[in-house]
């Protein structure tokens, strides 16, 4: 694909810096809008048949992933603590045109009303900055849907579902033998188990090919293109607008500002470690939740000391990452869950945080096995069976194709002491500081997770599974959902970016990605940081427009 | 590394072990990659250990000319050492990875566990799924 490029004297319309979920929903919107755009993107331009199967290389060694080229990543738990290098979790995202939209496994929840305001339904929280978004749920919905319709989402309504405004382009993916599970045990304990929506193709749609159930959804890249990563769908229209250039192995690392306190452009690495400058009358970071907060960051100048965008001290705050437990269940005849998506039911039923349960939080169970078989072999045999030996192979022989877990996935409070900001003592390959994670987990995700744990055992037991153990809970030290670091508000002292996702400090910087959520949804924030795209896409525009920039 | 392998994951009633799937040679090569240059010292060294452990059960033998008895008594006195962890890792990574790496011959030690490896498939996928409508009652309303 042949892409107009701009020069770097030229002035565009826009820079927008990052090309996941968030960044490619903008370059397109904005180019097919009229606007002269460039993305800078820190990792390769790869194209869907690059991707392979490769267990080792991806499941094992995150080719796909920053932490592969960037491991230096330091952890405390309190700001009172030294952080030292972090050897957990770690955050972690994909560098790379489409950004994590080409590993993620494709879960496409939306939000449900509630999501919205659940501060003032529910009250505060101690030890946290709780609060509701400062847009509802009807005034996301039509972009929800455009998200549904522009990218391909294949699903079908459930019993909790709320209003949608046009059905699911696509009818659901085939349901797999976890599904029917999981369907068996929430009829015999009264719940609901409904399709999974996935942004993966049922049909073929759009010029692009139909999943072909090769099992490598989730940190893998779909080399038939059905998964609708930014990389299969948007940023290829984006292209063909002739008004807009990806200029991949761009790593930004400063945001300019004038005297005016206005954004003039950003600095960059290109691939030779160059250092480059474009200039734009407006500047976009969707970066995701964990760099988005690193380049605001950096980029403190004079005007801004604590950082651009961060007069209230909210830049990098508020991290939350959704909790999760498991139980994992082996049945008597082969589930074979290395084939197909990743999860085709769910249980919406705990949806919602009930006061009776004793704590704030709710989630989504769904029956997952994302693992292919070096992880299981290495790791995710039950604990109580040999790890080598005779045993050992009966057990990788009668359990790999006969289990599955159910995944509970979860709501996690915005605590204002849980933090990313620059480590000065640890520097990446560039010489950046590295990214400091500072978290500790709330005690209500805590409730949550362990009350959740028990449901998810409780549907394991119902489903009829002959073996069944649970997943430990292990502590956040990193995580791959990266949410709320800039987070949206009416409030310039308690937020980082307006209802439109204009800087409260710069008016002609917008900050669009994860990083923008009030809260943590219920565990699968894509859907939301693209129709959150879409609909910031609308009203940048309308300014852009109207002179309003 | 062979006998250490096929302690690890045995060969059994006519079913290839770790060895024959040739995960030796993958931990080979393996080792001579960047990835895996942190696990050389300790290999070699765990290697060595071994035979000086074999060498107390009898002064005239190395582990790999141990009985199977003698040498899962040594590796059951070392599993929680970094060379058993090191190595017990290789040797699974070994007979399952793609073949392209050197184990996992002809895709053995998928077939070890009742993979199908193709590079698609289509549903039904499983048991379950493919009785849908028979024995498993459907719940969504």
């Amino acid at each position: 694909m042949t892409q107009r490029v701009y020069a770097e004297s030229e002035t565009v319309d826009f820079v927008i810096v990052g090309s996941g979920a968030a960044g490619g929903v903008l370059a397109k919107e904005l180019a097919t809008s009229g606007f002269d755009v460039v993305v800078l993107e820190q990792g390769p331009w790869q194209q869907p048949s690059q991707f392979t199967h490769d267990e080792l290389a991806v499941e094992r060694q995150f080719e796909l992933l920053n932490i592969a080229v960037e491991p230096v990543q330091t952890y405390r738990t309190t700001e009172a603590e030294p952080a030292k290098r972090n050897t957990g979790r770690l955050l972690a995202y994909r560098r790379g045109v489409g950004g994590s939209s080409v590993h993620y496994a494709a879960n496409y929840w939306r939000f449900r009303p509630s999501d919205f305001n659940e501060r003032s339904r529910w009250g505060p929280i101690s030890g946290t900055g709780f609060a509701d978004w400062p847009i509802t749920y009807e005034e996301l919905e039509p972009y929800y849907t455009k998200v549904d319709w522009e990218i391909g989402v294949s699903g079908a309504p459930g019993p909790f579902d709320a209003h949608r405004s046009r059905g699911y382009p696509l009818p659901p993916l085939p349901n797999k033998s976890s599904g029917v599970l999981l369907e068996r045990a929430a009829s015999r304990l009264g719940l609901h188990a409904q399709v999974s929506p996935m942004a993966i193709l049922s049909k073929p749609y759009d010029g692009r090919s139909a999943c072909m159930a090769c099992g490598h959804c989730s940190y893998y890249g779909c080399e038939f293109g059905a998964k609708s990563s930014t990389l299969a769908t948007v940023i290829p229209k984006a292209v063909t607008t002739g008004r807009c250039e990806i200029r991949a192995e761009s790593t930004v690392f400063r945001v300019e500002t004038n005297t005016r306190g206005r954004a003039t452009g950003v600095v960059y690495w290109d691939r030779a470690g160059k250092e480059r400058r474009q200039s734009a009358r407006a500047v976009v970071v969707a970066a995701n939740g964990a760099e988005t907060a690193r380049l605001l960051l950096l980029s403190a100048s004079p005007a801004f000391p604590n950082g651009l965008a961060n007069s209230s001290g909210n830049v990098g705050r508020h991290i939350m990452f959704n909790g999760h437990a498991s139980t994992y269940g082996r049945f008597e005849h082969p589930l074979n869950e290395y084939k197909g998506a990743v999860a085709s039911r769910v249980v919406h039923d705990f949806y919602e945080s009930d006061e009776k349960r004793g704590f704030y939080g709710g989630g989504g169970i769904d029956a997952r096995f994302p693992y292919g078989p070096i992880m299981f072999a290495a790791t995710e045999t039950p604990p109580d069976l040999p790890a080598w030996g005779r045993e050992y192979k009966r057990t990788l022989r009668d359990y790999y194709t006969h289990t599955v877990r159910f995944m509970a996935h979860l709501t996690s409070l915005p605590a204002a002491s849980n933090s990313i900001s620059l480590d000065s003592e640890h520097r990446d390959s560039w010489g950046r500081p590295a990214l400091r994670l500072t978290y500790r987990d709330h005690p209500e995700d805590v409730k949550a997770e362990h009350w959740f744990h028990d449901r998810t055992q409780e549907l394991m037991e119902a489903a009829g599974a002959t073996h069944v153990w649970r997943v430990p809970i292990p502590r956040s030290d990193g995580g791959v959902h990266l949410l709320g670091t800039a987070r949206m508000g009416n409030d310039p002292r308690d937020s980082v970016v307006d209802r439109y996702h204009r800087a409260h400090d710069v008016p002609n910087l917008f900050v669009c990605d994860g990083s923008s959520f009030v809260t943590s949804g219920r565990g699968q924030p894509t859907m939301t940081i693209q129709a959150l795209a879409f609909r910031a896409a609308e009203h940048i525009a309308g300014f852009a427009r109207s002179h309003e920039i | 590394m062979r006998a250490f392998a096929a302690q690890i994951i045995p060969s059994d009633d006519g079913s290839p072990g770790a060895e024959e799937a040739g995960a030796v040679h993958f931990v080979d090569r393996a080792l001579g990659m960047p990835a895996f240059a942190n696990s050389v010292a300790v290999i070699r060294t765990g290697l060595a250990d071994l035979d000086v452990r074999a060498g107390h059960i009898d002064a005239s033998k190395v582990f790999a000319a141990l009985s199977g008895g003698q040498q899962i008594a040594i590796l059951r006195a070392i599993e929680h050492e970094p060379f058993f962890t090191a190595a017990r890792a290789l040797v699974v990574i070994g007979t399952f990875a793609d073949p392209a790496y050197g184990g996992n011959k002809g895709g053995a030690g998928w077939m070890m566990i009742g993979i199908d490896h193709r590079p698609s498939y289509s549903a039904p996928f499983g048991w379950y799924d493919a009785s849908l409508g028979q024995d498993a009652p459907r719940a969504v309303s």
